[in-house]
């Protein structure tokens, strides 16, 4: 392997520990995993037989959770392809959806059974954790393309310092694009509070409610950026 | 290009929005708008777009097996992303060194590279490198790759090392290489060379009368006067004939029957115009579709509409779609490929030139449709016809109809014609290995009786395996 991809894997190992790391820890904190953890213990205290057979201490049941995580993590990682960084996402989202309930409006959890989230972590610190895993979940699936790419050029005949300027060129390309995207997603989150009083005198004179304007705002995004796509791949064809 | 991948960052955008909004929660909704902004962003910085390449190198004309090289600069402005610039070599060159291929990375500043190779020509040919072709991708592939080439026009021309023949210098050759066998022609001064005693004509001067012969008929029966005959000054006449025909295909794409062909045809060409000899070259077919109808003439009467401006119209004029449907029984147009018999230098670039193009069914015509394109130029001479071919025990029929054809135009004088069969052997070309030299040696034997039955006919066989003898032995152990 050479210096490049191996520093690509550095890349992606070191994204996805963090990820997985700060998603565990966020975890831990949340008032819903404070709320069922003695429930979990209780269960496994009943075979404590077997756990003390193991010598397994609850008292570092946390932390056990933690190296867990991590170990899935590094799994993930290792296996390199697209799939194993889908179920690493799907791993931190896992445990970062607790952190983001905590500052719901809606507590349909409470729906089920008793509960009042009570957060402990301030909100954007759980906003932070949220753009890092979005962030990793992005880059890891473009650095897979980047390896793709890496032995598609060598087996068209490129030379290798070549195919190390494009994978270097990409990745900074991709480091400053993820930096400039959460630039701006961190703006728009601290500007909604400041034109929150705006936007719901407006939407308080439209007659529908704010789920289905939100709804259909999501939709016209979405299928705005399908469009603007298409024109593109057509316009080429041209 | 909408990828698979896009498709997940769209719907995984939307899926956070919805959940935001149904759970009330402001931080799902801004992460929502994560993967749209990325993608915003990144749409929004275009890959390259303008990429200009520039050769260094300079037109060419190279042997068979000689070598070229190029420089490419390639220089590529607006956008980011990587460029990958592809200057397309014809099948039949060989890279030695440096690459054809160049990937480039451009990021804020205009980027600019060069690369180059030196390749061997492998194949004859005329061959032109218009543009250079290139494709510019975006970074994250989440834009179409834009596929383009730029204009760097190179021409490179390879041609067919021609087999010398000198000088033979072995003396026990069986027989030496034929020359033709009189320089006559119909029109030209006459030479002292006696030619032959014939009836006197009108218009013959009294002092080519020859009165010891006529009085020796005239005692035996009544006679007109005799006179004697000389050779008119002129050159002796070659007549080369090439077949193009598909099996001649047989052996590698570089090396195969065709191309062993074109060098022999270029080594007699080379050899009888150094003997001031003039050279003729016709390509044919052997399995053309042959005319059974009637010959007519193959090209279009000229348009009369000019020459007969002044005359006035008495009929309507025939639409232009009923005229220009062909009358039952006309022969069909046909790739016809003559080079008239010439001398020199010129007449040497000429067949050179003429080789360049050759490839597999090049000509339209049979052999004996091209023996009749070209009677007009070998009526009433005496010129020796080398026929370039690979016997095929299967398939004489064309071979044999052409050498009659031959007589036809040449057995004036009840002389036979010289006529070579100049047989390369096809499959002992394209065998590879010890199992399938056999098998060509055993498809060789099957020919043996086409052989001795195309001697009959007054012709001589050449048999030539390129990859046993050289050419010059080849043509000293012919046998009559």
């Amino acid at each position: 392997m050479r210096r490049v991809e191996t520093y690509i894997r550095t890349a992606e190992l070191g994204l996805a520990l963090a990820s997985t790391y700060l998603t565990a820890v966020s975890l831990l904190q949340t008032s819903l995993y404070v709320r069922f953890k003695p429930l979990v213990l209780s269960l496994l205290s009943r075979g404590e037989a077997l756990l003390g057979a193991m010598r397994v201490d609850l008292a570092y049941f946390d932390l056990s959770l933690l190296i867990l995580a991590m170990l899935l993590s590094l799994l993930f990682w290792r296996r390199g392809g697209e799939a194993g960084f889908g179920r690493l996402f799907s791993l931190n989202m896992l445990m970062f959806f607790p952190c983001v309930l905590d500052f719901s409006m809606f507590n349909w959890i409470n729906l089920i059974l008793p509960y009042d989230p009570a957060p402990s972590l301030p909100p954007i610190q759980v906003f932070g954790v949220g753009l890092l895993l979005q962030a990793t979940y992005i880059a890891l699936r473009n650095t897979v393309r980047f390896r793709d790419v890496r032995r598609e050029l060598e087996g068209r005949g490129a030379e290798a310092e070549d195919v190390d300027a494009v994978s270097r060129g990409q990745m900074a390309y991709l480091a400053l694009l993820m930096a400039g995207t959460a630039a701006v997603v961190a703006s728009i989150y601290y500007a909604t509070p400041l034109v929150k009083g705006l936007i719901t005198l407006e939407a308080e004179g439209l007659p529908y409610p704010h789920v289905v304007i939100g709804l259909a705002c999501s939709v016209l995004i979405a299928l705005a950026t399908i469009i603007y796509l298409r024109g593109n791949e057509a316009r080429d064809t041209k | 290009m909408l990828t698979r991948g896009m498709q997940e960052l769209i719907l995984s955008s939307f899926a956070f929005m919805v959940m935001g909004m149904f759970l009330g929660n402001l931080i799902l909704i801004v992460l929502g708008l994560f993967p749209t902004i990325f993608l915003a962003i990144g749409l929004l910085i275009g890959q390259p777009g303008e990429v200009e390449v520039r050769r260094g190198g300079e037109d060419l004309k190279v042997w068979v097996d000689g070598q070229v090289g190029d420089t490419l600069t390639v220089t590529v402005r607006r956008g980011v992303g990587l460029v990958t610039i592809a200057d397309r070599l014809p099948k039949s060159f060989r890279l030695d060194e440096g690459t054809n291929f160049k990937v480039l990375w451009k990021g804020a500043r205009d980027a600019e590279a060069s690369f180059s190779y030196k390749a061997t020509c492998a194949k004859r040919g005329h061959h032109e490198l218009n543009d250079v072709p290139w494709e510019s991708r975006h970074p994250l592939e989440i834009a179409q790759t834009r596929l383009g080439a730029s204009p760097a026009p190179r021409v490179y021309i390879v041609q067919p090392r021609p087999l010398f023949v000198r000088r033979i210098r072995e003396r026990k050759a069986l027989t030496r290489i034929p020359m033709p066998m009189e320089a006559r022609i119909r029109f030209g001064v006459p030479t002292t060379d006696f030619l032959e005693i014939r009836d006197y004509t009108s218009g013959d001067s009294y002092r080519m009368i020859n009165w010891k012969a006529t009085a020796r008929l005239l005692s035996a029966s009544p006679r007109p006067l005799q006179v004697n005959e000389y050779e008119r000054e002129g050159k002796k006449l070659v007549w080369i004939f090439l077949d193009s025909a598909s099996h001649m295909a047989l052996g590698t794409t570089v090396k195969n029957t065709l191309e062993y062909a074109v060098q022999a045809a270029l080594g007699l060409t080379n050899f009888y115009l150094s003997r001031e000899c003039r050279v003729g070259l016709c390509i044919y077919d052997y399995d053309a579709y042959e005319w059974e109808g009637a010959f007519q003439r193959a090209e279009p009467p000229r348009d009369l509409e000019h020459a007969l401006a002044s005359v006035e119209r008495m009929d309507e004029p025939i639409k232009a779609a009923e005229a220009e449907v062909e009358p039952s029984g006309s022969r069909p147009q046909l790739r016809r490929r003559l080079t008239l018999p010439d001398i020199g230098r010129r007449q040497q670039f000429k067949i050179m030139r003429e080789m360049l193009n050759v490839q597999i069914r090049y000509s339209d015509e049979s052999l004996k449709e091209a023996i009749h394109s070209c009677r007009r130029h070998i009526f009433g001479t005496r010129p020796l016809f080398i026929i370039i071919t690979m016997i095929d025990a299967a398939k004489t029929d064309g071979l044999v109809s052409g050498i009659r054809e031959l007589h036809k135009y040449s057995g004036r004088l009840r002389q036979q014609p010289s006529i070579i069969v100049f047989n390369i052997l096809g499959y002992s070309v394209a065998a590879q290995g010890g199992k399938e030299e056999m098998a060509a040696d055993l498809l060789e034997f099957h020919n043996r009786p086409i052989y001795a039955a195309l001697r009959r006919l007054g012709a001589s066989v050449v048999t030539w395996n390129p990859r046993a003898q050289s050419f010059a032995r080849a043509l000293l152990h012919q046998r009559g």
